[in-house]
């Protein structure tokens, strides 16, 4: 049965469940007065029955075959489970390091190694002047001369020597 | 192992189905659904919740089936996957459906494009909620709703009574 054309649509949305309750009613009183559309509506939804009864025994009817368990259950004892290889690998990578940086030979400093160290450049001997010391020891503002170390004159008077 | 084992004797009839809805044919959905198992079992350590395990290997049962169909339909030149082989352990379909029926039906499902496919043929596999479709596709809930609404529609219009 063909329904009104302009409320084909509408049918179809309701079978399917796409509309609110409020669209819904609209459409139903429609169908309250309209033979023609309540026939169609009815032939739509024993027709959508009909489809979703042959969508669900296409997929619902499959059934694993004999034996799948077996067999799944077969290859995994043939597989073991993902473990952190990675995390075990860094570990030991890192204790490998440790063992080797302690029993590495660690040799003393030569004579030629302690002068290098020892060597300071002239710009450093000459900002040990009097001045640089005088700046240094000198009380800033706030404080007193008579924090001024006792043992400080004795130190000016070596340099000024 | 035993935990595992009792996980796939729980799960492989879904698993299975899960495979077979997508790829339509039932030594594919055999391999794929071991394959399933497998990964699980390899990555068991990384499932936090193990009473998710069902939805968890939903998910990756439905990726490696869409990988495995999406290949098989570049290698095949037929027409459609649903006209291939029938799983196993499905009864005469003239017990209440009529063939032809189941055939057109197929086709048309195999013509739906894959986002409206996949929500169909994973809501009409047994016990299957919303929730549960929307979480293997990695959408929300409404947009499986939606797109159901729409193969519905679609199917509704395209297979003819």
């Amino acid at each position: 049965m063909k329904p009104c054309p302009e409320w084909e649509e509408q049918l179809i949305e309701l079978v399917t469940n796409a509309f609110g309750a409020e669209t819904n009613g609209a459409v139903r009183e429609h169908l309250a007065r309209c033979a023609r559309c309540t026939g169609a509506l009815d032939e739509l939804q024993s027709h959508r029955e009909r489809i979703d009864a042959a969508v669900q025994r296409i997929v619902g009817e499959a059934e694993p075959p004999r034996g799948f368990l077996e067999s799944v259950l077969q290859s995994a004892t043939e597989v073991r489970p993902k473990r952190r290889h990675w995390a075990w690998g860094l570990a030991a990578a890192a204790a490998a390091s440790l063992v080797l940086w302690v029993a590495w030979p660690h040799p003393e400093p030569d004579a030629e190694s302690l002068s290098i160290l020892a060597w300071q450049s002239p710009t450093a001997a000459l900002l040990r002047s009097p001045a640089e010391t005088l700046l240094r020891s000198a009380p800033r503002l706030g404080e007193s001369y008579g924090n001024l170390d006792v043992a400080l004159g004795e130190q000016e008077e070596g340099v000024a020597r | 192992m035993s935990e595992f084992e009792a996980q796939v004797r729980a799960n492989q009839r879904r698993v299975f189905q899960i495979a077979y809805a997508v790829l339509a044919d039932a030594a594919e959905a055999e391999d794929v659904a071991q394959e399933a198992f497998l990964q699980a079992f390899r990555r068991l350590r990384s499932l936090r919740e193990p009473e998710r395990f069902r939805a968890w290997i939903g998910r990756i049962v439905y990726r490696l089936a869409l990988n495995r169909r999406r290949s098989l339909l570049r290698e095949r030149s037929r027409e459609t996957v649903w006209q291939g082989s029938q799983p196993s352990g499905v009864g005469s379909e003239k017990d209440t459906l009529d063939q032809l029926f189941l055939d057109r039906v197929r086709r048309e499902i195999d013509l739906l494009p894959e986002k409206l496919r996949s929500v169909l043929v994973l809501c009409a596999i047994e016990g299957m909620e919303a929730s549960e479709a929307a979480w293997i596709l990695k959408v929300p809930e409404g947009t499986v709703r939606s797109r159901l609404h729409l193969a519905r529609k679609r199917l509704l219009s395209e297979v003819k009574p």
